[in-house]
């Protein structure tokens, strides 16, 4: 009769090694897919800052009512944080428009001065489809024009009279009035 | 499946279900009618009033539920050929729209009761008598089995029901009688569009519309907001449930359900419909019988609703022997282009498609090679002019201190014009069921797939370049296009259950009876069998599902 063998005591095999290896890498694959994709990813304060330069660029006040005189800010900020699909995209266009002001000497985007700020932003502008830059410019540039325009203080340069209800237009056939 | 408490079960509370609603319970039927769709409210629900309402749009997402589940699905996108390439869609500010593929943007249409008149923009036409013969005069697609005098009869009587202001003179749709009510004047933007309308050949007169130029059975005229699109708040817009569903529910016949969304339709074993399998808005299965049933989902959920309900007896889907059941798709075949006019038009007062030109809507063989015809209309309001944020997204390019500038300078210049033509159908434009998508009920979702022909291709050429020309030809300086080469971005789908006397090529006999199943019939755009040369087709949807209905009194009830 064989007698039994002893167990052998555990050992951490190159197959263990391999396995945990794995698990760290999709552990962290995963975290990086939830914190990146999935989780709000809500700018800094600073980076606030950043986002209200562009707004600053695209909707100026001066002699037209610009995006402070209509609120455009904290809407566009909040919808876009909102969403999966803009939320990246807002992270990563105003990381990138801060690192292209460093690259020209300022500290941040807002230290730029206006003319600089709208070349890189007309640059961005004509940047091929698809890329971070070109869908930041054209989801930023776009929603932040609805809502401006959608405001009763933009109204007055363009001699816009407002919502088509309860008054209606029937002065339709008419020329437009001076 | 519970005794039938009703004579007649109708599916779809659209154009098409109302209208044979009215007509069945006026004649003495009692009708039962489930709408997948609620009940909108003009104060409550349409955004005329509020300062945001540009960017607001009529409340209910065609794409997708509140649950996120989509409504439908899109097959193969056919390549864009390097030849369409001068024409394809852009605007201004973001360039073109489309990369290597035709873009499917969505199919635009309401579940809710009145459907998709909710939100269409009141067109309302006659076809040519021409269009119903497109076979026998040129040998493209089918005749219809019916001739034009009683379809005519039709026509009068939805546009009696309806209230249709129409000029009295056309001579590229003749009538043989009076319109119901006096055209409305063409808007001082469309106005200064006629002489290049003239120059380039063609009449501009005001279009034919389902919107009150007069006080009409209780109903206020229209005030021109332009803002058709997001609901008429005033109920000057003859959408269905404006019109046919008040004098409906008068009789105190018709038992209208709301958020009643059909699974699938239940056979019994002569193969007779018996009735549907229709889910609440809790998702709860009811079932609703009647001696007859009548589809009126449109031209997508009906042979959606077919296809879902194969069985032992139909095991291709009901009615769907002959493999017809979804072919024939025919859909919008459109150029629409946006220019800035030299000074100020503000075309954002008026209706949203108030002028139209006939003269090449009258169905041909044209010597370039394609055959049909198609309507150039003044479409201000069809085309988004309705205040300055479309001037901004997609008119006026730029940003900072110029563009607020530019936007002072040219805002109020902008006009549009549409062409609409015809599309003849072909093998591979038709709905099916999506083989992997699902909506909230677990029911395969329809799947549209859309294939421009030769034809349709030679067509939006010939309208894009007539479009462009009126458009410089009134100094325009054009900024945006869009184009069914590009894009899909159907409204005026129709065919795919369509009516005929050969079941080989057709679902419905000529009366509109589903030819496999004698008690179900067909009361939607899926009956149409031709697109017609541009002409909006809710008037001829509305006048054959009154002609069906009719038929249907006659069997159901025994009345003539």
């Amino acid at each position: 009769m064989i007698p039994p063998r002893p167990a052998a005591p555990p050992r951490f095999t190159r197959r263990d090694a391999v396995s945990a290896g794995a698990g760290a890498l999709s552990l962290g694959t995963g975290l990086f897919i939830l914190r990146r994709v999935l989780l709000p990813s809500r700018l800094s304060p600073e980076e606030r800052e950043t986002f209200a330069a562009v707004l600053d660029v695209l909707l100026p006040d001066g002699t037209f009512p610009g995006h402070r005189a209509t609120g455009v800010l904290a809407p566009l900020l909040s919808e876009l944080e909102s969403r999966r699909q803009t939320r990246r995209a807002l992270a990563d266009g105003v990381r990138l428009l801060d690192r292209e002001a460093r690259a020209r000497g300022a500290a941040s985007f807002r230290a730029l001065p206006e003319p600089a700020g709208a070349e890189i932003l007309e640059r961005w502008s004509s940047e091929e489809t698809g890329t971070i830059r070109r869908f930041f410019f054209q989801v930023v540039r776009g929603r932040a024009m609805e809502l401006h325009y959608a405001h009763p203080a933009s109204w007055k340069p363009l001699r816009f009279g407002g919502p088509p209800q309860p008054d209606g237009h029937f002065d339709y056939a008419e020329p437009p009035r001076a | 499946m519970p005794e039938p408490e009703s004579d007649v079960l109708i599916v779809g509370a659209g154009a098409g279900g109302l209208a044979a609603a009215w007509r069945l319970v006026s004649r003495g039927a009692r009708v039962t009618l489930l709408e997948a769709g609620r009940r909108y409210r003009a104060q409550r629900d349409y955004p005329q009033t509020r300062a945001d309402f540009e960017i607001q749009e009529f409340p209910y997402d065609a794409l997708s539920d509140e649950r996120g589940k989509p409504r439908y699905g899109f097959g193969s996108a056919q390549r864009v050929e390097d030849s369409w390439r001068p024409y394809r869609s852009f605007h201004a500010v973001e360039g073109p729209e489309t990369g290597d593929r035709r873009r499917y943007v969505g199919y635009s249409h309401v579940r809710g009761v009145g459907g998709t008149t909710l939100h269409f923009q009141g067109e309302s036409h006659r076809y040519h008598p021409d269009s119903l013969r497109m076979a026998s005069l040129f040998g493209v697609g089918v005749d219809w089995p019916l001739d034009y005098p009683e379809l005519e009869r039709y026509y009068d009587l939805a546009e009696r029901c309806i209230g249709v202001a129409a000029p009295s003179e056309n001579p590229f749709r003749p009538r043989a009688s009076s319109p119901v009510l006096p055209p409305h004047p063409l808007s001082y933007a469309s106005a200064r569009l006629a002489p290049a309308f003239a120059r380039a050949g063609l009449t501009l007169i005001p279009n034919a519309l389902a919107i009150l130029s007069r006080v009409y059975a209780g109903r206020p005229p229209c005030n021109y907001c332009n803002a058709c699109a997001q609901g008429c708040p005033l109920g000057d817009k003859g959408s269905a449930d404006v019109t046919f569903l008040p004098a409906a529910r008068a009789t105190g016949r018709l038992d209208l359900v709301t958020e009643a969304q059909a699974l699938r339709i239940e056979l019994d074993r002569a193969g007779k419909a018996r009735g549907v399998v229709w889910a609440d808005a809790h998702g709860v299965e009811r079932r609703a019988a009647a001696r007859w049933l009548v589809l009126a989902g449109g031209a997508i959920e009906t042979p959606r609703l077919l296809l879902a309900s194969a069985s032992r007896t139909f095991p291709n889907g009901i009615g769907n022997g002959s493999g017809q059941v979804g072919g024939n798709l025919t859909e919008l075949l459109f150029w629409a282009g946006v220019a800035l006019l030299p000074e100020r038009v503000d075309a954002h007062r008026g209706q949203p498609i108030d002028g139209c030109a006939w003269n090449r809507s009258v169905p041909s063989a044209h010597p370039s090679g394609w055959v049909g015809g198609f309507r150039v209309a003044a479409a201000h309001g069809g085309a988004g002019i309705r205040g300055p944020v479309a001037y901004a997204r997609r008119f006026v390019p730029g940003f900072g201190a110029a563009h607020q500038r530019r936007m002072a300078e040219l805002f109020g210049r902008a006009v549009s014009v549409h062409c609409v033509g015809d599309w003849l159908p072909n093998a591979a434009t038709r709905v099916d069921l999506d083989p992997i998508l699902r909506d909230r009920f677990g029911q395969p979702v329809a799947r549209i797939t859309s294939h421009l022909g030769e034809n349709e291709r030679r067509l939006v050429k010939e309208m894009a370049d007539t479009g462009r020309g009126v458009l410089s030809g009134a100094g325009g300086r054009i900024v945006e296009e869009q184009t069914a080469l590009d894009l899909f971005w159907a409204s005026h789908v129709l065919g795919t259950c369509r009516i005929g006397s050969d079941p080989r090529s057709s679902v419905a006999d000529p009366g509109g009876f589903c030819h496999e199943v004698p008690n179900l019939a067909f009361a939607d755009g899926s009956l149409v069998p031709s697109s017609g040369s541009g002409d909006a087709p809710s008037l001829t949807i509305a006048a054959l599902a009154l002609r069906t209905a009719d038929r249907l009194a006659e069997k159901a009830l025994g009345r003539s």
